[in-house]
């Protein structure tokens, strides 16, 4: 058995002005503690991975930290924008831009009708809205589904509208909840394509995955979260060490290789 | 197989139970048994006139049965259990039929309309023990064929294929129409069929599955044991047949590819609705309300009672005085169906919570598209069946109904969507509760008119025109206050509730 990296402490994550910070963020469902007071700073600029396994408290985390989801304690904040005060709510919400998992989008609208409605109501004008229509639909390749509603869409071209939905205001910083989960090699690389020009332009990036593989090629910064905390962060080299992320996430949930096989199968 | 489907269907409803709302639940137990018992209520007061009773009986039957129809189809079958759910697994197709054939016989819903039912016995129950016992065979032989029809009904118009859906829904939505105008007519053909004074009605509502049983109960009283047991058997022959069918039908549903729908991108189209955000909300509004089925089975449902109300009584017996209101009773119905707009759209609420300042513009949005949708129509209806009409004297009443209708139901319809949210089940159909909702919002909406048919009446009595026609003022004046303050409180509670409402809905 490998020797367990030493864990990183939280300070070594705060390296510059926080795009998004979490402070104390806590969540219970009865005797169940999802998110047992988090706290993290995702610096601007940079692209965040958060990983862990399933029911880590990921979707809850980012839940609370986008607004979509009442804290039992804590806060967030979007480029020091509470985003639970109501005096500064809205300049964080007018900041962040957000890709949330398992949240349905009015099938009966067109992709095309979906970011003209929501750019309107962000009081975007007309031909603003109109002009980045377009260019949303053509680079992310939906340009020719224009007609289909999107109850008719793949799972790809959902994460993808999805996508235009979170970047269509020109948001500071983007949360993004699983978006390459479940969606073809193509779709991925359009999606990753336009997350890394994101950043290159000073955009902020927090994004949840199981995809080890996504956040060592995405990611500069990392943090591994089981059980409701946060039990390793920092840079990805600080993280991943000389083993690899994978080997670093299973050691910081406490798992050994998984070799177990099924009895009934046959030999 | 029929022991576990039970077991499984069991434990579907007790955990959608859990995370329901009990009292909710309940009330709507509760009121389709007040409905049951009512029926049995027809049975038990009736007239002297045995064929008179029973044909009344039968009519309500009728309804009962169709509506029993109209439900699982439009909700696709048992909302527990689905087919699609063993879609995958590799069982006997037959065999898979005929066990959820006995699931569904076993479906607790069916008491009540076994409660129903059982006025064919109280109507017996003056007629002798033999009387009792056929009564009580025909109103067994009557649920089986329910429950199979019922079964066949989901499995037809299932959400299978999404167009298919679509356009069952559509066709569901017509049929509730038809037997919404039927049941404002209730009493009137309640007591025509018991005075025997509609022949032709009381020969059809016979002729029809839902008669059988008081043809059972008549022949023998009669009796006529031959026909008496042949009114008996053709329920449960009708019911054999339709199983017969059964198989190839639930074959058909779990197979049914889905197929898209293709609509032509309007880059570049003229837009008719302000580029605001109020304006951006309505117009997405419009676009639901024509394209989801929930909503434009209600716009139909709407039209259809609110003008069939209206036009039989004028064709069947020359009655004028109900087609005045044909645009009101439509409003109220709409307005009713409008008060569920938020659990209608599930969590796509998000949207609305993640966009700063959106709430306000959202509910002014969603009244302005119901006002632009259901205004025009509403008002092209009333002023053309009231001049029709010929009642003169009923303009104030109704123009001013409808006026204050519209502003009514407009202003209550965010509002009201924020209290009770009642998600749709999973298959997006209107659950139960979603339907008690929408009657209850049927008189609430109706006494948003309440000033102004004071108003209105005060006119009437005293023949004074000009305090009939204040009454169409009084109606601008509180259909104008519903639409500012119903909103404005609407806003609020969106504003300050919208994360709660959002946990219920994406639960």
């Amino acid at each position: 058995m490998t020797t367990p990296e030493p864990h990183v402490a939280e300070s070594a994550v705060r390296a510059g002005p926080g795009g998004l910070e979490l402070r104390g963020l806590r969540k219970a469902y009865g005797p169940t503690v999802a998110v047992g007071g988090v706290d993290l700073t995702v610096p601007a600029g940079s692209f965040f991975g958060l990983v862990g396994p399933n029911g880590a408290g990921k979707t809850t985390l980012l839940s609370m930290a986008v607004g979509l989801l009442a804290p039992d304690a804590g806060d967030a904040a979007v480029l020091g924008h509470s985003v639970w005060q109501p005096a500064s709510t809205n300049l964080a919400k007018q900041a962040l831009g957000v890709l949330p998992s398992g949240l349905a989008l009015p099938g009966r609208l067109t992709g095309r009708e979906l970011l003209t409605y929501l750019g309107l109501l962000r009081g975007l004008t007309a031909p603003v809205v109109a002009a980045r229509c377009d260019e949303l639909l053509d680079v992310l390749g939906l340009a020719d589904a224009g007609g289909a509603m999107i109850a008719d869409y793949s799972t790809g071209m959902v994460k993808k509208i999805g996508l235009a939905v979170a970047v269509l205001h020109g948001p500071r910083v983007l949360v993004l909840d699983e978006p390459l989960e479940a969606v073809d090699p193509l779709s991925a690389m359009t999606i990753s394509a336009v997350l890394r020009g994101f950043t290159r332009r000073g955009g902020t990036v927090m994004m949840s995955t199981h995809v080890m593989a996504l956040v060592e090629q995405l990611c500069d910064r990392v943090a591994v979260m089981d059980h409701g905390a946060i039990v390793r962060a920092g840079t990805l080299d600080q993280v991943a060490g000389p083993l690899g992320l994978e080997q670093a996430f299973l050691d910081a949930i406490g798992s050994g290789p998984v070799e177990r096989e099924l009895s009934w199968f046959a030999c | 197989m029929v022991r576990l489907l039970i077991a499984l269907r069991g434990t579907i409803t007790r955990n959608q139970l859990a995370r329901g709302s009990t009292a909710a639940i309940w009330t709507a137990v509760g009121f389709g048994l007040a409905s049951a018992a009512g029926t049995l209520l027809i049975g038990i007061v009736h007239g002297p006139s045995v064929s008179g009773s029973l044909d009344r009986v039968s009519a309500v039957l009728l309804l009962w049965l169709a509506g029993q129809l109209a439900q699982a189809a439009l909700n696709g079958g048992d909302a527990a259990l689905r087919p699609e759910l063993l879609a995958l697994l590799p069982l006997d197709r037959r065999r898979l039929a005929w066990a959820l054939l006995l699931v569904g016989m076993c479906d607790p819903a069916l008491v009540i309309v076994a409660i129903a039912y059982c006025a064919v016995i109280a109507v017996a129950a003056g007629l002798g023990v033999a009387a009792v016992v056929v009564a009580a065979a025909g109103v067994a032989g009557l649920l089986v064929l329910t429950s199979v029809a019922v079964s066949l009904a989901g499995g037809t118009l299932g959400p299978g294929a999404r167009r298919g859906r679509d356009l069952g829904t559509v066709v569901v939505a017509v049929a509730i129409s038809f037997l919404a105008v039927a049941a404002t007519l209730l009493p009137g053909l309640l007591s025509r069929l018991q005075a025997g004074r509609w022949p032709g009605l009381a020969v059809a509502v016979r002729v029809l599955p839902s008669g059988w049983p008081g043809d059972a109960v008549g022949a023998a009283y009669r009796g006529q044991w031959p026909l008496a047991a042949a009114a008996l058997a053709a329920p449960l022959v009708l019911a054999a047949l339709l199983a017969a069918a059964w198989p190839g039908i639930l074959a058909r549903r779990m197979t049914m590819s889905g197929g898209s729908s293709h609509r032509a991108d309007h880059a570049g189209r003229r837009r008719l609705l302000p580029a605001t955000p109020a304006g951006a909300v309505a117009a997405k509004e419009i676009r639901l309300w024509l394209r989801d089925p929930v909503r434009f089975t209600c716009m139909l449902i709407g039209l259809i009672v609110g003008v069939g109300a209206a036009i039989i009584p004028r064709l069947a017996a020359g009655t004028s005085g109900l087609l005045p209101f044909s645009g009101p009773l439509t409003v109220v119905i709409i307005g009713a169906c409008a008060t569920n707009l938020y659990g209608n759209d599930g969590s796509s609420l998000w949207l609305i919570i993640a966009t700063p300042r959106a709430a306000a513009a959202d509910v002014r949005g969603r009244q302005l598209a119901l006002l632009l949708l259901v205004a025009p129509f509403a008002v092209a209806e009333t002023v053309a069946l009231t001049a029709w009409s010929g009642q003169h004297a009923l303009w104030p009443w109704a123009l001013g109904l409808l006026i204050a209708l519209v502003g009514g139901a407009a202003g209550l319809a965010p509002l009201a969507s924020l209290v009770s949210v009642q998600p749709l089940d999973e298959g997006g159909n209107p659950t139960p509760v979603w339907s008690l909702k929408v009657h209850i919002a049927l008189i609430v909406v109706a006494l948003t008119a309440a000033p102004a048919a004071a108003v209105l009446a005060l006119g009437s009595i005293s023949h004074h025109s000009v305090v009939s026609w204040l009454g169409v003022a009084v109606a601008a004046a509180t259909g104008a206050a519903f639409v500012i303050a119903g909103g404005r409180a609407a806003a609020r509670r969106l504003a300050a509730r919208q994360v709660g409402v959002l946990r219920v809905l994406a639960a």
